[in-house]
């Protein structure tokens, strides 16, 4: 990564096949997975990238939120490299950096504030930007997150995992009025999502029409639209309140073609400029993290070798660097 | 053996506070219940009575959440598991944590349980698409203590 922009290297070692056949990640797995794979992925990414580790000025890790045993090898890899190399470490909030996607070349400039929109299959969070590290939470999911009723109900319908990509598909052949879904605003001006009752309202009717399954695509489109619209009717009016013209979406729903196509479409009409990473960036990757490092190092950012991984990290909960951070 | 009909989420919560309400150190509680029968819900309501808060989310994806009440809580799903993994998540090790441990998708690991337990079946009810009936099933003095006193204070 140079100058918070350029990609130099992004080598994805993906587990999804591995966890495909859990419908989801499994921790150990992961981390056992995370052990083997790391170090030849850090050797390619210096290799591709062209560079020797002696000509990096500083190492961005993710520290969380997260499963903890996959963190702890990041984090330990990383201190080691910082180590032998005598660079700063830099640790990095994981949802920050699914905005730091939107930094990357060839998009332009993100200009502040913004509004920023991250949903994974752990997350489903609309953030408030004001400057390069600063960043507030204004509404979160309160049970499940966007890309979690992908797979849910994915493995429900039999379709397999990674859901989200499955369910897009089906959806494309399908009509999204074909059931009226419910769509949870929740309290007037709250920012909150909620999609676990909408999770049950497909699946009673996934109940009624399983035998023929001719209701997928159907099924699949009225779903997606029920998910997308209040995502984006949030999106939209928390960009509205604040007075922000710039727009960015992240995580790996991002990847969704109708939040993408609507988000789009209403930010036009609205006079907002949008930004969605290349899908590549959209899922997990390193070249976000080592974007936001990036910026991080810009402001004198610096965490000591003694930081710890944070399962359950928050949004400013001790991502400036402290000294002696345990 | 006690049976209780939910109406609303809302109702779900209320009865899982009272569940909080009561719990105490070494409570177990074992959810059983398809997709959607608002298990996630009932723990909602779990970490209300126990001054939880944070928000009580659904552990699906991170597989164990922890939150800090009146006593600590193990929230673990175990929706994406199966018998041979349960080891490597080290479920033994939160089955012996100084809390209130609660297990949803709990059927996925019968025999790794201790012999004191509160098992809590959620079933959806056809033609009503909010109500639940839950059946509270307690094994071991403190978990059977905990049900009548939801009794009392039910009704």
């Amino acid at each position: 990564m140079r100058s918070g922009r350029t990609v130099l290297s992004s080598i994805i070692s993906s587990q999804a096949k591995l966890h495909d056949e859990y419908g989801g990640v499994v921790p150990e797995l992961a981390s056992r997975q995370h052990v083997d794979t790391i170090l030849p992925v850090i050797d390619k990414a210096l290799d591709s990238a062209g560079v020797a580790l002696a000509d990096v000025d500083g190492i961005a890790v993710t520290y969380g939120p997260g499963l903890a045993g996959a963190l702890l090898v990041g984090l330990s890899a990383a201190k080691a490299l910082a180590l032998a190399s005598q660079r700063p470490l830099v640790g990095i909030n994981h949802l920050e950096a699914h905005i730091y996607a939107a930094f990357l070349e060839p998009l332009p400039p993100v200009a502040f504030p913004a509004v920023c929109l991250v949903v994974s299959g752990g997350h489903t969070d609309l953030m408030y930007m004001s400057g390069h590290g600063r960043l507030s939470l204004e509404g979160e999911t309160r049970d499940d997150a966007a890309g979690e009723v992908f797979d849910k109900l994915a493995r429900a319908m039999h379709l397999g995992y990674p859901g989200g990509p499955l369910i897009d598909k089906l959806a494309q052949e399908g009509d999204a009025r074909a059931f009226a879904f419910p769509r949870a605003y929740l309290e007037p001006g709250s920012f909150d999502f909620s999609f676990s009752g909408l999770k049950t309202a497909v699946l009673m009717e996934w109940a009624k029409c399983k035998e023929d399954h001719a209701c997928l695509p159907d099924l699949c489109a009225s779903f997606q639209a029920a998910v997308v619209e209040v995502l984006v009717d949030k999106s939209l009016a928390l960009a509205h309140k604040r007075g922000v013209e710039q727009i960015v979406l992240g995580g790996g729903v991002a990847a969704n073609s109708r939040l993408r196509q609507q988000l789009r479409t209403r930010a036009q009409s609205e006079g907002m400029a949008l930004h969605i990473p290349a899908q590549v960036y959209c899922t997990d990757n390193a070249a976000m993290v080592a974007a936001a490092g990036s910026y991080s190092l810009e402001r004198g950012q610096r965490h000591s070798l003694s930081l710890n991984a944070k399962a359950n990290l928050s949004l400013g909960g001790g991502n400036s660097a402290s000294p002696g951070e345990a | 053996m006690l049976e209780w009909i939910s109406s609303s989420p809302d109702a779900t919560r209320s009865l899982g506070s009272c569940v909080g309400q009561l719990a105490y150190t070494g409570l177990l509680v074992l959810l059983e219940g398809e997709l959607g029968a608002g298990k996630t819900c009932f723990v909602q309501g779990i970490g209300t009575g126990l001054g939880v808060e944070e928000r009580v989310k659904s552990p699906s994806f991170v597989l164990v959440n922890e939150y800090e009440g009146r006593l600590p809580i193990y929230h673990l799903d175990l929706y994406r598991l199966e018998e041979d993994d349960l080891f490597d998540v080290g479920l033994s090790e939160y089955l012996e944590a100084p809390g209130v441990i609660i297990i949803e998708w709990a059927e996925r690991a019968c025999q790794w349980y201790p012999p004191r337990y509160l098992r809590v079946v959620i079933e959806k009810i056809n033609d009503c698409p909010n109500h639940r009936r839950f059946s509270f099933d307690a094994h071991g003095l403190p978990a059977q203590q905990l049900v009548s006193q939801m009794k009392e204070r039910m009704t």
